[in-house]
């Protein structure tokens, strides 16, 4: 019951052809790694259809109010190269899942096997969990209205799909990454690649039917600058964060400015003269991709519907944010310079998506405005949780279309979508801001441990001390710790629209675990007041 | 295997019991053996001899997540992987249909043929062993647990908090699974079969000022008392209402065996035990400095690391340790009171005195060295926690911690902070609850600061992906720590 074979035998009988399986041909030479010549799932051909609509109806029968079927197909293809070596790890897999309400209580079921039995049995085992749940309390619950797509078919536009190049081409180029940075004065040991493709099909029991392709890209690589052979420095290329890309992520011009800068700034670095941390309060300038990742944990996770009202309390923890119904539109989360705009539907983004994982078309909306918090991060129920809050505010009670599952093997949760922090209406950059700060410290992409509720944390990474506007020093095992209120409405500039960057990252949330992707795209912030220590020195 | 004690009388207490696993397992959820074969049989005919190894598993689990005292999601999930490793990488699948396997078959070797001799060796994942036992992580109580079942129990835990007028959010899952591990033919593979049951839940007080937690994991569900952790989840939270705001700074610590864990699962991972890693790259907690004599670093093996009183090993006889042979095949004991008697290379290193072979399973992303998570036993005492706290004049109660970082990666310097319930001890008595605090600590400086042990208790510890096997079980004791690092306060609650 396990194999494609089932879906084989059943399949074939029952939808009049094979939606999944492949079919061998003379011509195929590699599976994996050639797709030109492997018949890889057709997400969007009719007899998925067929069977997503199959699975609702079953689940229907079984005593469904609502149901909807997931079915994905991914590929990963992952590299990993140095100049003497190499390997290549690959994966596909092939999930569905169907999510069934039964009385306000959820089931769900999910396997490996399409075939018209699996889908039978999967809906009426989805049914089965909720009911057995629905016995007990009632749990009143309304999902948010939306507009179903009876049908549609998304493909995420990227450049090239890293899937048709050929591998021993993308493993010339990784190569020819680290020696172009030998020539230009560092070094990298090891490049690591990581493609990934997810096809998804989604049928919902009030009309709703999508089928997408999505793409994501990511890769690591570490550039080194060594002096005399003693001390060394080394940082990871800031564009290589997931994207919603394809190979253009590597196979980029853009790349080699990259590699270029990176070893500018080690080199300037590396004769940087290092002090350890003077304790203290400082003005400090946190660059873009500090304020990326400082959003991500803080104004991202933090908003996440599930997290406010305590679902996530025995997981990832819950939220500074505790009552929507008191916060939305009051709530001041930072300076009033601080906007922050939610969406799933920038290009390049790693959450990007033309419709969530529950058919929500996502849109974009502001999330903090002024400073001030004005929504949440929702899914169709979360956001009914919130239809007196949304009412009282003369807001449509509509999901923010965050719902998203990283394969159907998982049920839908509420994931950050892509967050964008709007610049500065003045073209600043970052060295504008060194000049504005004069003396203080600055933070380049540093790493951030936060508490259960986000409510402050501690970023630690590479500073410098700036005098008069430029950095002067290095700061050795300097961190900040912060309170996250208190960082943001601390925020008296921001860089402008020349200094935004984006950034890819992951969270993992949930019970059992799953990962979510999502970008920041940010801009460096000048904080008035922050406190640095040192982050290895105990109390 | 000689199990090491501490000075104090035997606080292991371990009774072997027998097999267990009922004759009957085989159901349409897991792939028996047969079928395994049959996979195999057809990987191998389409590898043509070459040397491939294959890893098979099906895995099932039933779930049941609650919050704000309801059921959230209740679930029921399955599926195959087969994952075959061949010189320069893995392929995986989850199709185990003719095409399918041999299209990844092709894949493992058309990656071979490119630049052969640049290839770097993926082969790390262990050959099966024939010679020991399979491991007792098999229970039918485990296996056989309704949704129905699940569903009551939930209700049941649940109500409790209701009744306080407090909120309950939890977990409940229920794994079976099965791996077959091959590496060269039919004939040269192993068929081991496991369950895993966990529980835990956070009840906290609907203002947000209290929070208490709890779990329990295990193979066998019979032995986790769910009703007892409901008890200490809910005493936790009540106890922990409204904590007053101390300062930050050293503590006495009496940790309780959770935070210990949470402690120790930085310390228990493939790098820090990785000769490798401490030479080739000149780092790790273990690295002794560089022997100009013979051009080699080494390591601190033989040196004593920790307290006398500690030791950590794990026993694949230890019917509370086992796990699936590819996470543990041979007794090892890594400190033998408080000397590092074991480090792990790689395969390719061949048998080296005091070093024990890792066998990394097969991973899309390479990380071996951090997913390496053995299960551990660490020896203790007989002292009970009423009266570490009897004996402290002043000093914290810290339940557990959460999000820690590596902050140092040759000291094992973590940070995160505490959670769930942190108590002040004053003159012999717990006089309050207190602000959870950032912490900066290492466990390498806790199992060297060591005032009183207790008896070793599982601990909740549960496995990571349906896909990568078994949990690896902890036994730990709590530990009243001298010193513990305080730095901050946090407002999280």
């Amino acid at each position: 019951m396990y194999s494609r074979r089932t879906f084989l035998a059943t399949g074939v009988t029952t939808l009049a052809g094979v939606a999944g399986g492949r079919r061998l041909s003379a011509t195929q030479s590699n599976a994996f790694l050639n797709v030109r010549s492997e018949p890889s799932v057709q997400i969007a051909d009719d007899r998925v259809r067929e069977m997503a609509m199959q699975a609702l109806d079953a689940a229907r029968r079984h005593g469904a109010v609502y149901s909807d079927v997931r079915l994905s197909y991914t590929r990963d293809r992952n590299y990993r190269t140095s100049l003497v070596g190499y390997s290549v790890n690959q994966k596909e897999s092939l999930t569905v899942g169907i999510r069934s309400l039964v009385n306000g209580y959820w089931g769900f079921a999910a396997g490996g096997v399409w075939s018209a039995a699996e889908m039978e049995r999967l809906a009426a085992e989805s049914v089965q969990q909720a009911q057995v749940n629905a016995l007990g309390k009632p749990r009143p619950m309304e999902l948010a209205p939306v507009a179903p797509t009876p049908g549609g078919h998304w493909t995420m536009p990227i450049h090239q799909d890293p899937f048709d190049v050929h591998p021993i081409e993308v493993l010339d180029f990784l190569r020819s990454l680290i020696l172009y940075t030998a020539r230009s004065g560092g070094s990298v040991s090891e490049v690591r690649s990581l493609f990934h493709l997810h096809e998804l099909a989604l049928a919902t029991s009030e009309g709703h039917y999508s089928t997408q392709r999505l793409y994501r890209s990511s890769g690591e690589l570490k550039i080194t600058k060594n002096l005399a052979g003693y001390s060394y420095i080394s940082r990871p290329l800031p564009t290589l964060t997931p994207a919603g890309m394809g190979w253009e992520l590597f196979r980029n011009p853009a790349i080699y400015q990259d590699i270029e800068s990176c070893i500018e700034v080690l080199s300037r670095d590396i004769v940087m003269p290092v002090r350890p941390v003077d304790v203290g309060r400082y003005p400090i300038v946190l660059d873009a991709a500090g304020v990326a990742s400082l959003a991500s944990a803080t104004i991202g996770a933090a908003t996440e519907i599930d997290r406010v009202l305590g679902y996530e309390a025995n997981a990832t923890g819950t939220s500074y944010l505790r009552s929507p119904a008191e916060m939305l539109g009051t709530f001041q989360i930072g300076s009033p310079a601080l906007n922050v705009v939610a969406n799933r539907n920038e290009s390049r983004g790693a959450a990007t998506v033309q419709w969530d994982a529950e058919g929500v078309a996502p849109r974009e909306y502001d999330l903090v405005r002024n400073g001030r918090l004005t929504d949440f991060l929702t899914m169709r129920e979360g956001a009914g949780w919130l239809k007196e809050t949304y009412g009282q505010h003369n807001m449509p009670c509509r999901s923010n279309g965050c719902a998203h599952t990283p394969v159907a093997m998982e049920a839908p949760l509420v994931h950050t979508p892509n967050l964008v922090i709007t610049p500065a209406a003045s073209p600043a950059s970052e060295d504008d801001l060194f000049a504005s700060m004069g003396d203080g410290v600055a933070f380049t992409a540093p790493k951030f441990n936060m508490d259960f509720q986000q409510s402050g944390g501690l970023a630690y990474g590479a500073a410098y001390r700036i005098k008069k506007g430029l950095p002067v020093e290095r700061i050795g095992n300097s961190g900040i710790l912060f309170r996250t209120l208190e960082i943001w409405k601390g925020v008296t500039a921001l860089g402008g629209t020349a200094s935004s960057r984006r950034f890819g990252m992951s969270v993992v949330k949930g019970e059992p675990e799953q990962t979510g992707y999502h970008s920041v795209t940010a801009v460096p912030v000048l904080i008035a007041e922050a406190t640095v220590v040192n982050v290895k020195q105990k109390a | 295997m000689t199990i090491p004690r501490t000075d104090e009388a035997d606080p292991y207490g371990i009774t072997y019991r027998q097999d267990s696993r009922s004759d009957s397992q085989a159901d349409e959820r897991l792939l028996s053996s047969a079928e395994c074969e049959r996979i195999e049989q057809s990987i191998q005919r389409y590898a043509g001899g070459e040397h491939i190894h294959v890893r098979i598993t099906t895995w099932w689990q039933g779930e049941l997540r609650w919050a704000r005292n309801r059921v959230w999601l209740a679930g029921d999930r399955r599926d195959i992987q087969v994952a075959i490793t061949g010189i320069g990488g893995t392929a995986f699948t989850n199709q185990a249909d003719d095409v399918s396997l041999q299209a990844a078959v092709r894949a493992i070797g058309y990656v071979r043929t490119w630049e052969p001799d640049r290839i770097i060796p993926e082969l790390t994942v262990g050959p099966p062993r024939f010679d020991t036992p399979s491991p007792i992580i098999w229970s039918d109580a485990t296996y056989r647990v309704t949704a129905a079942e699940r569903g009551k129990l939930a209700q049941r835990l649940t109500e409790r908090a209701d009744a306080e007028h407090l909120l309950s959010a939890g977990y409940l899952q229920l794994r079976a699974g099965e791996v077959y591990v091959s590496a060269s033919s039919v004939s040269d593979a192993r068929y081991d079969r496991y369950t895993e049951a966990q529980c835990s839940m956070t009840v906290r007080h609907p203002e947000g000022t209290g929070s208490g937690w709890a779990g329990q994991s295990g193979f066998d569900w019979s032995v986790i008392d769910s009703g007892l952790l409901a008890t200490h989840a809910l005493e936790r939270c009540t106890a922990s209402l409204n904590p007053v705001r101390i300062e930050p700074g050293r503590y006495t610590a009496i940790l309780e065996p959770q935070a210990v864990c949470d402690m120790m699962n930085a310390l228990m991972i493939g790098r820090n035990f990785s000769r490798i890693i401490h030479e080739r790259f000149s780092q790790g907690p273990f690295l002794l400095g560089n022997d100009k004599v013979f051009g080699i670093m080494r390591t601190k093996l033989g040196l004593q690391v920790a307290d006398a009183r500690i030791s950590i090993w794990h026993d694949p006889a230890d019917p509370e340790l086992g796990v699936l042979p590819e996470a543990g095949l041979e007794p090892i004991t890594w400190i033998d009171r408080g000397v590092l008697t074991a480090m792990n290379h790689g395969p390719e290193s061949g048998n080296m005195e005091g070093y024990r072979t890792m066998y990394a399973l097969p991973d899309l992303n390479d990380n071996e060295t951090e997913l390496w998570r053995p299960a551990f036993r660490m020896s203790g005492g007989r002292t009970t926690l009423d009266e570490m706290i009897a004996t402290t004049t002043r000093g914290l109660l810290v339940t557990r911690f959460s999000n820690l970082d590596l902050l140092d990666r040759d000291s094992v310097l973590l940070t995160g902070t505490t959670r769930d319930g942190l108590w002040l001890i004053e003159q012999g008595k717990i006089s309050k609850a207190v602000n959870n605090f950032r912490i900066t600590e290492s466990p390498l400086f806790i199992l060297n600061q060591i005032e009183q042990l207790g008896v070793p208790v599982p601990v909740f510890r549960p496995g990571r992906s349906p896909y990568d096997g078994s949990l690896t079980p902890a036994i730990v004791p709590p530990l009243k720590i001298n010193d513990f690092s305080f730095t901050a306060t946090v407002d999280a609650i």
